[in-house]
């Protein structure tokens, strides 16, 4: 078989899988059907179909609105993946129009102030630019930080660490009242996925320490030093292959799918079979759950799907 | 009012120069002031960009005209060394004779050099040059500090782009003129600067330059002490207009108006009958002036001479030549290139870059992911201040070709991005033995993260593992290897990577279950599709050797693209 077969071969298949789990999660009920959960016990809502902005609005209705997350007077940080100096139409950044969406919820749920930062794997001042996320975060009345600056890094112990028993953490996510965390849903040559706790490791300074140090129990403990209030997955193109930085559009798969969760090894769950990863794939995962983060078993997440009209 | 016009303007390009090396949002326009300078006009003409050969033309036509206004209104060191002045107390100055042959002989060196293919002489001496150094190295960090005082968006200082020996002769070649300004007025232009003696040489006849009326003058001597250049001589009568530097400084002085800018004819000889009447208390003065006692001509002649001499004990200042490089290089294939860094992508190849570039480090600021540093000795000697690509922290960004776009002397040629997405500026080279993946067999993949082009990518290998408990030492496995790769150390077999086929064949034979697969996501280079941009270095967790290296192209060439399926 030639190369490019296989490669073609494994991308239907995969893309097969992917579709499968899709409607898996979005069986032809509507949401009415579906056993009603209060919002505030909700741990996680899928939409699918529709624009970015009304699915997030979907969605956070569905979990009792941001006033759940954000109380008036508290600030927030959000943490988006905006590493890669690529426009948004590539997805290998999230999408600006969610982050500024996000900024705008918070400020009116009555949050004193929004900062956004990453720590870009490319040139910061070329990530934030190309990405749309610096102009999206100001237009929105947030407040953009730079990931770039060590001095605003602090060493932090993690209990209950094996391999990363300290790191230096960047100040926002320590010192803020609420973390929301904005991932897009991507392929990952090196940790083979990359959704909410793979884009945890942007706020981290030294990542060439995981890289050393078993990866995917770096991955899974940078965790432990501070869970996200929010997980808002951005899965509405993933990038299927050539991940976390992707060659062209061609890598793409339009899925219109937005995830929402409280747990973090659930929603990670439920990303990775939508790229169709088999479990234990994606081994950060598996570790998360051990250190016991999250339920892992989606059948017991008190979740809602909601199908958007087309 | 035409000195103050002229300090204004000047201000103005000295600002917008400045600006251009801040590195917020360089762009293209903003390196106009930087291409209208001479040298970057001249370098591009060389390489026949028509806007270089329009700048330069300009620059010509005003200088025959004018006289040397260039040195005053537009050279930003002309600039800086006239704000320099100003730190001298008496700011009286006086006339002194011209220096021609020290000027010949910089200037001939220049020249000389530039003829035999070594532009290093000129690099150094060139006023944009050592102004645009001064920007890069020094002013652009110190914006960044005072950027982060005010309080506005991070910007991380970069004091150290220039090693110390390099911030040192910057700093040096700064010092220098202005030192020598604060001393002596415009001396440095007159004595030292190429580019003085060359548009000393066209100004000589130019008719609208400062000119002295006889007549009229009152023989106040105010004009000599407002010459920064001491090209007034009362003695004569006559303004030495190849000295001259168009700074109008006299025309403001004289209270006669004795010196204009109004057309004159510039063969005419001064008559002597023109010379005012009154001479003073003495009318000795009124005698022919004493020949001088060396003749100016010869004087140029012999500083060419001794720089012709001075040229030959510069050999080593030629670029490394294109013959020692193998040009017949495919794009997968490396010869031994380890002796230069890597040029930017747009440089084409190393010996035209060393030609062309005068090392201003306008790229270096303009560059985003701040990749280029000016070189010490990376090039040799001849590629001193020379931009290079460092890849210990950083890489050359994919969707970026800035510095092509900025450089004002066509040393970086301007790619579309599209070819410079294809433009192999130099290849990975691979060491396996010290990638974490294939010899610890943990899981990384930094590097293919990084690769914009997917030259590197995942492949997943199954290879024997080694379990040291059940192993006998018996050396079953070493014998019945099919390609020769375990021997036996220490009464453990050790395996040598790059002979292993990854068959299996001794996990079967092994008697005591001591071997078994171990199934490695391990990242694999297809080099024709490497394009040198050094992200798998810059991340490489590897220690203390990278196990990506980018080895350097002398020449440039073109990668082919991944074709996958949509």
């Amino acid at each position: 078989m030639k190369r490019r077969n296989f490669i073609q071969l494994s991308f239907g298949v995969g893309a097969a899988f992917a579709l499968e789990n899709l409607s898996e999660f979005f069986p032809s009920a509507s949401a009415a059907e579906e056993p009603s959960i209060e919002p505030s016990e909700l741990k996680m809502v899928a939409v699918q179909g529709g624009e970015r902005v009304e699915m997030l609005s979907a969605a956070i209705t569905a979990m009792g609105g941001m006033s759940r997350f954000v109380k008036p007077g508290q600030s927030v940080v959000l943490k988006p993946n905006a590493s890669w100096d690529k426009t948004p139409e590539l997805a290998a950044n999230t999408h600006p129009s969610i982050v500024a969406h996000v900024i705008k919820l918070c400020l009116d749920a009555g949050a004193k102030e929004v900062v956004v930062f990453d720590h870009c794997c490319d040139a910061e001042q070329l990530a934030y630019a190309s990405s749309g996320i610096a102009d999206a975060v100001k237009a929105a009345g947030g407040t953009m930080l730079s990931g770039a600056d060590k001095s605003l890094y602090r060493e932090v112990e993690i209990k209950g660490a094996r391999k990363l028993p300290k790191a230096a953490i960047h100040s926002a996510i320590l010192d803020a009242d609420v973390y929301i965390n904005i991932p897009v849903l991507k392929h990952h040559g090196g940790a083979g996925m990359t959704a909410c706790m793979k884009n945890a490791m942007g706020i981290v300074w030294d990542r060439l320490h995981y890289h050393h140090n078993d990866l995917h129990q770096c991955i899974a403990e940078t965790q432990l030093v501070r869970m996200p209030e929010l997980n808002i997955l951005d899965a509405y193109s993933p990038m299927l292959r050539n991940g976390p930085k992707g060659k062209d559009i061609n890598d793409l798969v339009e899925m219109k799918t937005m995830l929402l969760s409280t747990d973090i090894v659930a929603i990670d769950t439920a990303a990775s079979k939508m790229l169709g990863n088999q479990d234990g794939d994606v081994r950060h995962i598996d570790c998360a759950a051990a250190l016991g983060m999250g339920e892992k078993n989606l059948s017991r997440v008190p979740m809602r799907r909601i199908s958007m009209p087309a | 009012m035409l000195a103050h016009i002229r300090r204004l303007i000047a201000l103005l390009f000295l600002a917008i120069f400045i600006y251009s090396f801040l590195a917020w949002g360089t762009s293209h326009e903003s390196a106009l002031i930087a291409r209208s300078q001479f040298t970057p006009a001249l370098l591009s003409s060389l390489r026949g960009e028509s806007w270089a050969i329009i700048a330069l033309a300009s620059l010509l036509l005003l200088t025959l005209l004018l006289g040397r206004v260039y040195c005053s209104w537009i050279c930003p060191l002309g600039i800086m060394q006239d704000i320099a002045r100003h730190l001298r107390k008496g700011k009286a100055e006086r006339y002194s004779p011209n220096p021609i042959w020290i000027r010949a002989f910089f200037g001939g060196s220049c020249l000389i050099a530039l003829l035999s293919g070594s532009i290093l002489i000129l690099s150094l001496l060139d006023p944009y040059s050592i102004a645009a150094r001064f920007c890069s190295a020094i002013l652009n960090p110190l914006a960044a500090e005072l950027n982060n005082a005010l309080g506005r968006s991070f910007i991380q200082p970069d004091w150290a782009r220039y090693s110390l020996p390099l911030l040192l002769l910057v700093a040096l070649s700064l010092l220098l003129p202005l030192g020598m300004a604060i001393w002596r007025g415009r001396i440095y232009c007159n004595s030292i600067c190429p580019l003085g003696a060359l548009l000393g040489l066209l100004s000589r006849f130019a008719p609208l330059a400062p000119h002295l009326t006889p007549a009229n003058c009152g023989r106040c001597a105010h004009c000599v002490q407002s010459c920064k250049s001491q090209a007034i001589d009362l003695k004569t009568m006559r303004i030495d207009k190849t000295r001259c530097v168009g700074c109008y400084n006299c025309i403001a002085s004289c209270s006669n108006s004795a010196i204009s800018i109004r057309p004159h004819n510039p063969f005419a000889s001064i008559d002597p009958s023109e010379r005012p009447a009154k001479m003073g208390r003495k009318d000795q003065a009124a005698k022919p002036r004493p020949t001088p006692s060396a003749d100016p001509a010869r004087r140029a002649a012999l500083g060419l001479g001794a720089c012709a001499i001075g040229s030959l004990a510069l050999p080593s200042c030629r670029p490394a030549s294109a013959e020692q490089e193998k040009l017949s290089d495919t794009i997968d294939s490396l010869s031994n290139n380890h002796c230069h860094a890597v040029i930017p992508p747009g440089a084409g190849s190393l010996a035209n870059f060393l030609q062309s570039c005068t090392g201003c480090g306008l790229c270096i600021t303009a560059c985003p992911t701040k990749t280029l540093k000016p070189s010490l000795m990376q090039h040799g000697l001849s590629g001193l201040l020379k931009p290079h690509l460092n890849f210990r922290e950083s890489f050359c960004a994919f969707d970026c070709n800035q510095c092509g776009n900025i450089c004002p002397e066509g040393a970086i040629a301007h790619l579309p991005l599209k070819l410079k997405q294809q433009t192999q500026i130099g290849l990975a080279e691979f060491h396996s033995e010290r990638c974490l993946i294939w010899a610890d067999g943990v899981e990384c993949g930094a590097c293919i993260e990084h690769c914009p082009t997917k030259a590197l990518y995942i492949r997943k290998v199954s290879r024997p593992k080694l379990i040291a408990k059940n192993c006998t030492g018996c050396g079953l496995c070493a014998k019945r290897c099919y390609a020769q790769a375990i021997s036996i150390h220490n009464g453990l077999p050790v395996i040598d990577w790059a002979k292993c086929t990854g068959c299996g064949h001794c996990i079967r034979v092994c008697p005591h279950q001591a071997l078994d697969y171990d199934r490695l996501h391990a990242p694999i280079l297809n080099k024709k599709l490497c394009i040198g941009c050094g992200g798998c270095e810059a991340i490489c967790p590897a220690t203390p050797k990278r196990a990506l290296i980018i080895t350097a192209r002398a020449q440039h060439l073109q990668t082919e693209i991944k074709k996958e399926s949509p």
